[in-house]
This record gives structure tokens, sequence and C-alpha cells, in this order.
């Protein structure tokens, strides 16, 4: 089929965005604001913009509780991962690669644990609000450690675009705490709100491991537990200031949006917090509710929806359960000249439509998967033939502890202390690093628990009445877990490609082709996952935390296969099915995904157009009118939850936006006729 | 009829505990910031009584239409306080006077109309408008006593936090204490943007905040010259804005016609969307409910007199806060989730006898 729309010399549009998440969100914010015309396209539905729609998402996160995406309703025509959860029986590794209960193929030969969510607001409205940066020598991993890549940029040049992103997404933290593993901040910098208190359980473990230390690789780290950042409505900060902190330039500017408020030439950071009874509740302050994932009741974990309803409404189209299915190229340029888009309806009946617009900026912001697939899909931006590949994620284990006191979990958002101090080091150059978790929320998350403790102690233990109560007493509040978020190095092999036969299996409801994952755990990251480990046990002994076996939950067992040098899914501790000797019992990891989406369209340096997609901006090498935003330009994992590091390049591509938009006034040519 | 004999009755008591109707002096002025205080305070058991009789509250839009409204009392009550503070007044809240007896009249108003605490229905919200009407016509004149709309009484605390500075000058009129001011990083996420004040200039944008979000703001158009009261708390704000509400008079007038404003409608011609809500799905909680009508040692009294000693809980907690403790509004947050999930409860219980069910009952138990 051929795009009949060559004769309009003038776009429709300033620019164009596939996907109304986060960076969708932000993007559509500030352009309006500035003046731009832009389509907002989404896959999904737009039940997120109501306060009803919102609500029923939270009603409905009752029924499935601990799953990301059970609130948001599968519909075929954008179709979304999610995750096996056979919560009740021993893990089995063949549930992923079941065809009929997957969105994606999953071709392993690890199964890839991790999802995200096709509707209005995206993925934002499950993850956990974690916001920290990136240590600088993330930027450096290959120079510094000879593994993974280098960044095309560093982190003092991406500093000013975190400053940003954190006043957006609203981050408590306190700037002397997250002063470590080498990342500074500007002077006088404060976050938008203050440090987010840690819990009682966090205290109490930190007393407990007061003055120790870890030894690996010849270093030597402390071991303290440092409040997390999050993007989370707390105390705000009252020497934040919007300009002075975020100094943007322009008509970005605040004082320049509001001539009208001179009794503020630097106004405080105001929370995003005020109802409104149209539109979204646009949150309260974080009240603990201890469901941040899959959704916060109250909005208090910043969702883009928050961002979204502040864009300039005049120049917003926002057009929902529109699925983007081609990006045209120009026939006499390297140019994009149209997107083209399949319209469902509400019902299953309704026919699909499908339209083309055009636009003088493409930006596909669809999350990982998505975008490469819709670029493989139209066979652009792959000059470099990395287009899906380096799909990354951090392998997160867990382990789960019995205290020897009463330290009551089960309160608060899920993670509010970790062991940030070990992120870093030269270890690096031998095993991934880590960012450690002190879970709140026990054992919810590997175990199911609490709803299944009680079971349990029935069922199995046989026990009822005061015995019943007594026991849930003694053990719930004493509950713990310690996750790790495993660093993972890009492999072009770990990629998304795109199924190529006709038929149900390999085609969702629009005749588009399923995404496949090809996905695998090397050592570097087993060997991280070893050290997280054998730092477990040392606490645990120190403390006197028993150690609990992990049998349930959705995770898949792994081992390095010394036989055939290829890490290995196992179904059953005790059965070994690839021959005996293949493998060290000791060696064997229960992994689960983070939900970080990272690579598929990683970025690089202008003269690396070869082994890269992007540029530093997010502009394809290929396509000068093409940005792709989101995690997928992130060319290693390092340990940092992407979100934050997301928006701050999200506000990179923003700037080169406006400044290309701004160079190509009226006075210069449009497109070549 | 008796309720205007008893209303003119409860107006001879007031006048008789020496109650200075003009704002001359400071102590005249804190016992208007006072009353203020009682006044934004008394709607919130009505507000919230018709708030919880609705079944299925998070999917009614009345039911979000008036949790606004409640959520920016609270911030009005806040920012009274704050005035109160800063001209080095004591805000009283923790004592039997501060609780009103329901039915009430609203603290030294004209008093035409009686306040009650019932489930939500028609005539509820009939008077929930009349508690926030604007002053309509003419530029509204301030009225120190015996208001006819609470923009009018708040314009009187304006006059003469003026006349007062003019006399003695602004150091010494707002002669609080700095530190105890509830300030943004101790309040907000509801109703708006809390002000500090310490000055003349803060304490006039903190009442124009107050009267702004009630009876919405007071223009004069330029072209007309005419005068005339907007919906909007700010005509000119974007959505999203903090001032994309209507005001609460025109938001109860929502709820009663069933549907919202739109930015271009009319006073009393709203045309936007249709607000889902259902008049019948409410319990049907008998109003004004006492926990001493009950026996005590009842099941039904004791809910009563669990709620009661919550309620007082939390306006100990409350007084505190605004009395050198700000930090712990934060604390007041749960225990208003406790009041909620108390209120619920209590609204699902019936009356032995009756088709009627308990309502919480907003009493200030002795101790």
């Amino acid at each position: 089929m051929s795009a009949a729309q060559g004769a309009n010399p003038e776009p429709e549009y300033d620019v164009v965005i596939v996907g109304a998440g986060m960076v969708g969100a932000v993007l559509s914010k500030f352009l309006t604001q500035a003046g731009k015309k832009v389509l907002l396209l989404e896959a999904g539905k737009s039940e997120a913009q109501t306060y009803h729609g919102y609500q029923s998402y939270v009603d409905r996160s009752y029924l499935l509780p601990g799953l990301p995406n059970a609130p948001y309703a599968q519909n075929n025509e954008s179709g979304m991962p999610g995750i096996p959860f056979p919560a009740d029986k021993e893990s089995d590794p063949t549930a992923w690669f079941n065809p009929a209960d997957q969105y994606w193929l999953q071709k392993g030969p690890v199964p890839f644990g991790s999802d995200y969510a096709r509707v209005l607001g995206g993925t934002s409205l499950h993850w956990l609000g974690i916001a920290m940066r990136h240590v600088p020598r993330d930027f450096e991993l290959k120079e510094r450690y000879r593994h993974g890549l280098n960044w095309p940029l560093s982190y003092q040049e991406l500093e000013p675009y975190y400053r940003r992103a954190e006043y957006e997404l609203g981050v408590s933290a306190d700037v002397q705490e997250q002063t470590y593993c080498g990342v500074t901040f500007s002077d006088g910098y404060v976050f938008p709100m203050e440090s987010f208190p840690m819990t009682y359980l966090d205290y109490a473990l930190n007393e407990d491991i007061k003055g120790m230390v870890f030894e690996d690789c010849g270093e030597t780290f402390p071991i303290q537990i440092v409040p997390v950042p999050q993007a989370r409505n707390g105390d705000p900060n009252p020497d934040a200031r919007i300009n002075s902190m975020v100094a943007m330039e322009g008509p970005l500017n605040w004082q320049a949006q509001h001539p009208d408020r001179e009794e503020y030439p630097d106004p405080p950071y105001q929370p995003i917090g005020n109802p409104s009874v149209r539109g979204v509740g646009l949150g309260d302050r974080c009240e603990g509710n201890s469901s941040c994932i899959p959704i916060c009741p109250v909005q208090a974990k910043y969702n883009s929806q928050k961002s979204l309803m502040q864009a300039k409404q005049k120049h917003l189209e926002l057009k929902t359960q529109c699925v983007a299915s081609r990006i045209i190229k120009d026939e006499h340029s390297e140019l994009i000249s149209g997107l083209e888009y399949i319209h469902y309806g509400v019902s299953p009946e309704s026919p699909h439509t499908t339209h083309t617009v055009t636009a003088k900026i493409y930006v596909i912001a669809a999350h990982s998967v998505e975008t490469a697939k819709l670029c493989l899909m139209s066979d652009v931006a792959n000059s470099s033939d990395q287009m899906g590949r380096n799909l990354m994620d951090h392998p997160y284990i867990n382990f789960s502890g019995l205290y020897p006191r009463k330290i009551w979990g089960y309160r608060g958002p899920d993670v509010t202390g970790g062991m940030p101090l070990m992120r870093d080091g030269n270890f690096r150059s031998e095993r991934a690093a880590f960012r450690t978790d002190i879970g709140n929320w026990g054992w919810v998350f590997p175990k199911g628990s609490p709803y299944k403790l009680v079971d349990d102690f029935v069922e199995k233990d046989g026990l009822y009445g005061r015995k019943l109560r007594e026991k849930l007493e003694d053990e719930g509040p004493r509950h713990m877990r310690i996750g790790y978020l495993i660093e993972q190095l890009p492999d072009p092999n770990n990629r998304v490609t795109l199924a190529d036969k006709e038929g149900n299996v390999e085609r969702d409801a629009l005749g588009l082709p399923r995404p496949v994952i090809h996905y695998d755990l090397d050592d570097y990251t087993l060997a991280g996952m070893a050290a997280a480990k054998k730092l477990t046990e040392q606490i645990f002994n120190t403390v006197g935390i028993e150690m609990q076996p992990q049998s349930r939950g959705s995770g898949t067992k792994v081992y390095h296969c010394k036989h055939d040098g290829k890490t290995k899914a196992v179904s059953d501790d005790d059965k070994d099915k690839d021959g005996k000797g293949a493998r060290d019992n000791k060696q064997v990891f229960q992994f689960f995904g983070s939900g970080h989406l990272i690579g598929t369209h990683i970025m690089g340096r202008d003269d690396q157009q070869d082994t890269t997609v992007v540029n530093s901006w997010q502009q394809t090498h290929d396509h000068e009118n093409l940005f792709l935003a989101g995690c997928g330009s992130l060319p290693t994992s390092a340990t940092a939850n992407p979100s934050l590091t997301m928006t701050a390049m999200t506000f990179r591509t923003l700037d080169k936006i406006l400044e290309k938009l701004d160079s190509e006034q009226p006075d210069s040519k449009g497109a070549q006729s | 009829m008796s309720s205007t004999q008893s209303a003119k009755k409860v107006l001879e008591e007031q006048r008789q505990k020496h109650w200075p109707p003009e704002i001359d002096n400071l102590k005249s002025l804190r016992k208007h910031l006072q009353v203020a205080i009682m006044l934004e305070h008394a709607t919130i058991p009505a507000y919230l009584t018709a708030l919880y009789s609705i079944k299925d509250v998070d999917n009614s839009d009345a039911g979000l239409v008036i949790r606004s409204v409640v959520v920016e009392e609270m911030l009005h009550m806040t920012l009274a306080a704050n005035i109160m503070n800063a001209v080095g007044g004591k805000p009283k809240i923790n004592r039997r006077k501060f609780v009103p007896k329901y039915p009430t009249r609203l603290p030294h108003s004209a008093a035409r109309f009686e306040v009650s605490t019932e489930r939500f229905s028609p005539s509820a919200v009939e008077t929930f408008m009349r508690i926030e009407h604007p002053a309509m016509g003419a530029e509204p004149t301030p009225q120190p006593d015996e208001y006819d709309t609470i923009g009018q009484f708040y314009l009187a605390i304006k006059a003469g936090l003026h006349k007062l500075c003019e006399k003695h000058g602004e150091a010494e009129v707002f002669c609080g204490e700095a530190s105890l001011q509830i300030r943004p990083e101790d309040y907000y996420g509801s109703g708006g943007r809390i002000i500090p004040v310490d000055n003349l200039e803060s304490a006039n944008r903190a009442i124009d905040e107050i009267i702004d979000q009630g009876e919405g703001a007071f223009e004069v158009n330029p072209v007309s010259g005419k005068d005339h009261r907007v919906i909007w708390e700010d005509p000119n704000g974007d959505i999203g804005s903090p001032h994309d509400q209507a005001s609460h008079f025109f938001r109860f007038d929502e709820i009663r016609q069933g549907r919202y404003y739109d930015v271009k409608d009319a006073p009393g011609r709203p045309s936007g969307d249709r607000l889902r809500m259902d008049w019948d799905a409410v319990w049907p909680i008998r109003a004004n409910t006492r926990a001493s009508d009950f026996q005590e040692g009842s099941e039904i009294r004791e809910l009563l007199d669990g709620f009661n000693q919550a309620y007082k809980e939390f306006l100990t907690v409350l007084h505190d806060t605004f009395n050198g403790q700000p930090g712990l509004l934060k604390t007041s947050v749960p225990m208003m989730y406790a009041l909620k999930y108390r209120a619920q409860a209590i609204a699902r219980v019936p009356i032995p006898d009756s088709d009627e069910t308990v309502g919480p009952s907003w009493e200030w138990v002795p101790d």
C-alpha cells in the first residue's frame, strides 16, 4: 500500500507522538505550552483520563493483588504481556513459553519476566515510583571496566536534565543522602520534596547491621541503609524553587508563562496534589496504602496523567485506541513523511479504520518492545541492524527471611530504604553491580503473603483458633525481604523480533505481528547474583534472620551449565534435567523481572551509527525527523530504575525538537516537492 | 414558626456574651477570627454526613463534588487559623463550645436557615447552596455581624484588618509567632494552596482565596461596566490548574441540576456533561442523630460513642496543630480516614422499629 498523500506540503501537526505514557505526556505538556501543535496517539484505552476510570482500575486491582498489569484490562487490539503467576504451584518455566497465554512469544532460552501496560498512562500507572539517578561511571562502563558500552553523553551532561526530571516527577529525596558513588549535584540544589521517610523496618535493620562491611573482589564496602528517592508526594521542600533549580530558559521559563504572577518570581515547588472534579483526582500525599504496584489508590505516586493534564489543551489532540501500524518513509529523502495508524472501536464488532497523519517531527515513545516492533514493521531506522537488539532488564533476585524480632512490615511503599553504596566499584570488571532493596511488603512478592500465609498455616500445619492467631501474630510481623536488581549487559542476541507467520498465534487482533522475545542471562549477571547471595548470607547470619526456602512465585530458576556454557532454566531444584554434574547446586538462582525494559534502540555517538540506533538526543541516525524516546535508548542497564533517566533524556529530546521546529520557521523550505 | 422564634432566642443569647460586632480592636478581631474558624468547621459535618450516606461514594459524581468542597472547607479553616495565629490569637478547637449541635445556624449569621447533618437529598443540597450563597447584584458590603453571606463576613474581617493596620501599624497587628503558621510543607493535596500569613498582603490573599473558592470571584466587566459573579474560581485558568473549578455554590448547583457547568455557561444554565449520580442509592440515615437518642450500653450507642470519641481526638490533634505543632497535621490524615470508615459503617446500621439508619453524630463527648 502506498501513502497517497504526497501532494500536501504542509504537515498537519508540528509533532506526532506515539504512546501516552511518561515520555509522551511530558513531551506533550511542554511542546503544547511552547505553542506547538501536537497529536498524541495511544494504542490502549483512555480510562485513566477520568477519575471514575482510574477508580475502576483501583477496584479491579483488588481482584488480583500483586500482578502489575492486573487492573488494566487486556484487549486484543492493544495486547500487552502478562506474567504467569502460578502462585500456588512450583514455578513452571514452560508457562512462559505457551503462546496461547501470552501476548508476546518467548523464545528463551530464559524467560523474560517483565511487562508493560498499553493503556493511557502507560506503565507509569504500575511502576513502583523509584526515581534515582545513574552514577557517573554507569556512563563509562566500557572505558572503566571493559564491559558493555559507553554512553554518548556523560553524567555531567545529563545532570541539568536530571534536575528537570526530578521537578517534573516530584521526587522526594535529600541531596546529602544521595551523594555517593561519585554522584554530584549542582550547587545549592534541593529536591522538590524532602527525603521520603524510611520505615521502622529500615531503621531496625540499619541498627542491627551497624558497622558491617562487605568484602568482595578485593574491595570493602560499608553496609548502610540509605533512603531511596521516590517520585511520590511527600513533604515539599520549602527551599525548592522551580526557576533556580531547573533554570529553564526561553518559552518554558515559568515566569514567561505566567507574566501576571509577579509576586512569585521564583515560585516554590507545588506538589501535584489538587483534586480536580472533572479530570483525574491528581493525588494526595502518600498514605502508605502499600499498593504502588499495580496502582496507587490516591495518586500520590507520579503517573503520566499528572503531566498530561498540564498540557495546553487547545494545542493538543489526544486519540486513544489508535495503534500506530507503520512509519512511512519519504520516497525521495531519508525523512519520515507520515504515520499510519489503525483505530479500533469499543465493541469487537466495530470496524477497524486505517488513517495516515503527517507532522514535522515524529516521536515513537511506545515502550521499548513496541517501539522496536513498529520500526521493524516499518523497516525504518535500522541501517545498523541494531533495532530490537540489546534488550535488557534488571534480573531481580530476592531472599525472604524471618527476623528475630518484630519489624512490622506490610506498610508503606515497597521500598523506602536500600543499600546503594555498592552500585559501583572495581568489581564491575568481574561481575555485575546490583542495587539492594529492603522490601517493606514482607513476603508479598515472592510468596503471596499475607494472603497465602493463612492458607499455609491452616492447610499445611493444620492450625486453627488461638494457635492460628498466635502463629500469625508471631510470624507476620517478622517477615522481611531483601531484593537485588542485578545489572545486565547489552547483548545483541537478546532481542525483539517480529513473528512472521500469519494466523492467530503470530498476529494480534489487528493483524499486526506479535513481538518475539529472545532472552538469556550471561555469566557477568550470574556472578552478580552470586555476590548478592553472599551479601545476604552475611547479613542474615549476623542479624540472626532465618532464610526461607524459595519455592513459590513467578520467578524462574536459572543456573550456569558448565557443560555447554549456557544459562539454563530449571523447573525444580532437586531434579537436574541436563544430566549429572552439569551444574553446581549452590549457583541456582530464582530470578524475576524488574519491569525495566531497557535497550532495543540504543543510543551512540554520531560516529557510531553502524552500531547504534539513535544519538544522544534520541534522534535516529537514519532519519532526521524521527525520534525514538524511552528506556530503549539506554545503552546499558546499570543499576538504577530507569524511569528518571528516561525522563531526563525526554527533556533533552524536548530541547532538540523545539530547536528544530524553531529553526524551521515558515521562511525556510518545507519538505521536498 | 417556632424555628424563627428559637432563632431569635439564640441570637439574643449570643448577644449577651459580649459579642462585639465592630472590628475596631485586636481583641474583637480575634473573636471574629474564632467565629470564622468555627463557621468553616460547622459546615464540614453537614457535608460529610451527606457524603457518607452515598452508598457507592467512589462512583458517584455527586460524591466527588461534595468531597471537593469539603477539602476546601478544611483549607479555609486552616487559612482562618493562620490569620488568627498571625494576629497573636489562639484558635480554640478542643472544647465543647467549638462543636455545634445540629441542627444549627451558622454562628452569628443572619440565620434564616438551619444546617442539619442529614442524608444526601435535594433538600440537603439546597441547604448547602444557601450556606455557600454568594452576594448577588451590587458589590457586596462587609457585614461583621448578622451577615447575609459568608463572603460578607470575611469582607468585614478584611476591612477590620485594614483599619487596625492603619491605626496601629502592620507590625503591631501581625504580632504572632511565625513558627505557628501552617505552611505548604505541612499541608497540601487538598483544596488548594495554603498561605502562611505574616502581613496584611498575605492575609488579604488568604481571605480572597476563601471567598473565591466559596462564592466565586467578583468581577466588574471592563466593557459593560456591569459587575457579575463568575462561576469559576479563576475564569482564565487552564484545565488541571488549581482553579479549574466552579465555586462551591455553583458546584452544588451542578448536583442539583445533574449537569456540569461548561466554561461558557451562564449561571443557572449548566450545559456540560451529566453527573453520574443517584438520589436513591443513599443510606436512609436519620437526620441529626445524637448518641443520647440511644440507650447507654446498646450496640448503636457504643458505635456512636466510639465515633464521637474519635472525633474528639481528631479535634484535639487539630487544636494542637494550630497551637504550636504544625507538623502534627500529618497525623490527622489517618484520623480522618478512621472517621470516614466509622461514619460509613454507622450509616448502614438500621434503627430498630424504623426504616432509617443511624448517622454519625459529631458530638463533643465529656471526658
